[in-house]
Order: C-alpha cells, then sequence, then structure tokens
C-alpha cells in the first residue's frame, strides 16, 4: 500500500514536472520571438562597432545577457573594455538576488544547484513564479532552454546580416519584448492585486533611472521598489 | 582582440558566479517574513521595469510613441484573455498600422 502511494506521488511529480516544461516551453516561445528580435539588433551593433561577428555569437552563447552584452559592446568601443565589463557585472548584479530566491525551488547539492541556477534569466525567472515565494523549475528551464538558442540564432544573423533598424521597425519587431513583458506584468497583477503600488512605483524609478544609467542598472534599482512591499510586511508584523 | 575575448570571458564567468552562488550557497533555507515578500515583490517590480526601459531605452533613446497604441491593444487583448502570444501579436498588429497611417 506504501509503495503504491509512493508510486502515486512519484507519478504525481512526473506529471506536474511535464506540466511544468509545457508550460515553460510554451512561455519560453513568445519570450524568444522577443529575445530573438533583441539579439538580431545585439548582433547589428556589435559588429557595427568593431566586434568580430563569431566573438559577437560567442558572447550571446556564453553570457546570454542582452543589456550587459549592450553596456560592454559600447563601453569597448569607448576604449575602455575594463569599464565595460564593470559596467556590464554591475548591470547583471540582479542575478544575486534573483538566484538566491531561487535557491529552495532547486534541487540537489551546492554543485548541482548551482548549475540549475544558470537557467535564471530574467523573462524565464518572472514566469516561472509560484506565487508563493517558491519557482517551477521546470517552467524555468523550459523558458531558457527555448530563448537561449533563439538569442544566439538572432546574434549570429543580426552580426552577419545586420538588418537595419528600419526593418526592425516597420515589421513592428521592438514592440514584441515590452508587449510580452506588459502581459506577463499585468498576468503577475492578477494574481496579486496587492502589488500594483509597487508596479508603479518601479514604473517611476526606471522612467527616471533610464536617464541617466544604463538599462541593467535601472532595472537593479527598480528592486527598491519591492522594499514598499518588505515594508508592508514589517507594519503588519508590527502590529 | 585579445582584450575582447577575455573580456567576454570574464563576463561569462561573473554571469556564471552571480548565478550560482546564490543557490550554492543558501539551499533550502527560508527568508525571515519581510525578505520573503519582498522577494515575491522582485518579479512585479522588475516586470513593470523591464516594460518602461524597453519602451524608453537608454537615456529614453527609444522613445516611440507608435507603441504605445500597441500596448494599449495588448491590455485590451489581456483584459478579454487572449492567451499571451495572442496579445503580443495584436500589440505588433496595431504598432504596425500606425506606423503605415
Amino acid at each position: 500500500m506504501i509503495l503504491l502511494m509512493r508510486s502515486s506521488e512519484r507519478t504525481g511529480e512526473f506529471a506536474a514536472g511535464d506540466a511544468g516544461w509545457r508550460a515553460g516551453l510554451r512561455i519560453g516561445m513568445g519570450l524568444a520571438i522577443g529575445a530573438f528580435a533583441l539579439a538580431v539588433s545585439f548582433g547589428a551593433f556589435a559588429v557595427t562597432n568593431g566586434w568580430p561577428a563569431w566573438l559577437a555569437i560567442v558572447m550571446s552563447a556564453v553570457t546570454f545577457s542582452g543589456s550587459a552584452q549592450f553596456a560592454l559592446v559600447t563601453a569597448a568601443s569607448g576604449g575602455s573594455i575594463a569599464a565595460g565589463v564593470g559596467a556590464a557585472a554591475l548591470i547583471n548584479a540582479r542575478f544575486i538576488p534573483m538566484g538566491a530566491a531561487s535557491a529552495r525551488s532547486l534541487h540537489g547539492g551546492p554543485v548541482r544547484r548551482a548549475f540549475e541556477g544558470q537557467a535564471v534569466v530574467d523573462g524565464s525567472w518572472v514566469a516561472a513564479q509560484n506565487g508563493d515565494g517558491s519557482l517551477d523549475r521546470h517552467k524555468l528551464f523550459g523558458a531558457t532552454l527555448v530563448q537561449w538558442p533563439a538569442w544566439i540564432a538572432g546574434t549570429a544573423i543580426g552580426a552577419l546580416f545586420a538588418p537595419s533598424t528600419e526593418f526592425m521597425h516597420d515589421f513592428g519587431l521592438d514592440v514584441i519584448f515590452p508587449a510580452f513583458f506588459l502581459v506577463l506584468l499585468l498576468d503577475a497583477l492578477r494574481d496579486r492585486p496587492s502589488l500594483v503600488a509597487v508596479a508603479l512605483i518601479a514604473a517611476v524609478i526606471a522612467g527616471a533611472a533610464a536617464l541617466v544609467v544604463p538599462s541593467g542598472m535601472a532595472l537593479l534599482l527598480c528592486g527598491l521598489a519591492a522594499l514598499l512591499a518588505a515594508a508592508r510586511t514589517s507594519r503588519r508584523l508590527g502590529r | 582582440m585579445t582584450g575582447m575575448v577575455l573580456a567576454v570571458g570574464a563576463l561569462a564567468l561573473i554571469n556564471l558566479v552571480y548565478k550560482g552562488v546564490g543557490p550554492a550557497v543558501l539551499g533550502d533555507r527560508r527568508f525571515p517574513p519581510r525578505v520573503q515578500e519582498m522577494i515575491d515583490a522582485l518579479p512585479v517590480a522588475l516586470l513593470a521595469g523591464l516594460v518602461i526601459v524597453n519602451l524608453l531605452g537608454e537615456r529614453w533613446a527609444a522613445v516611440d510613441v507608435t507603441v504605445v497604441p500597441g500596448l494599449l491593444a495588448a491590455a485590451v487583448a489581456w483584459w478579454f484573455r487572449v492567451p499571451q502570444l495572442g496579445c503580443v501579436a495584436v500589440a505588433v498588429a496595431v504598432s504596425i498600422a500606425v506606423r503605415w497611417l
């Protein structure tokens, strides 16, 4: 009987895992279209700034981090590669809290968890949230698995064929990413309407920060809006 | 060229450490309620930031009012429970139409 129960629990786990993978791959398709469009513009941007096409493609394969890659290429074209690496490191610092928040949802020992943590990228991490502080790791893996090759392929096409910005604009490719993130945001707020204030404050911070710092830094600063939620919890616990 | 290759290698290594250190060190540990609430709110904050940053671009260099009707159309489609990809397709179609006008 116990064996049967364990077997049915395990079957349930596999079923949940399959559903997570399917959901992740489905969400990843949408994110991949946006990632592909952005990667095309990155590939063209890198080559225009004197980077060999092969190195731009390798960069996308081994770093897979849009705004940091743009920052590195921008700073390097200004003559300072070290400053570019520093800026990219600051921009990607948001992956530290995101990875830490994912820790208990990942499996295995430290090395395996660290390996599974490599699947953390903005869109996938957000999409994989369960809404209770935990994360669906299969959904995370599925969503990232689709985006990664799209990011590399987009970079390759951009670096080798360098399509014009007019082409991207005329076919609305620049609309894909903001539209997809907007839909994900609306979905998240439907589940947690109490976070509307956090979203509004983050939007204001992003708008102001984008004027003076690189995009990735602006995103990092948006995390300050989440302090509002922590403050509300403190007040509730203090009562 | 060597500098560029080293820079790519350095960025790859930094990413590897950033993404791996939390999961490797923290394991199954749970956060205090305040920290957990902040972590729960992070995705919403990050998404709102991603929408705005993508809309404005660095130094607001990518501001393009033709994107706004597209995003509004996506929001309306979302309200009518259109699937995610459908909402994005609506946004693209409306933006293209506005740009052709």
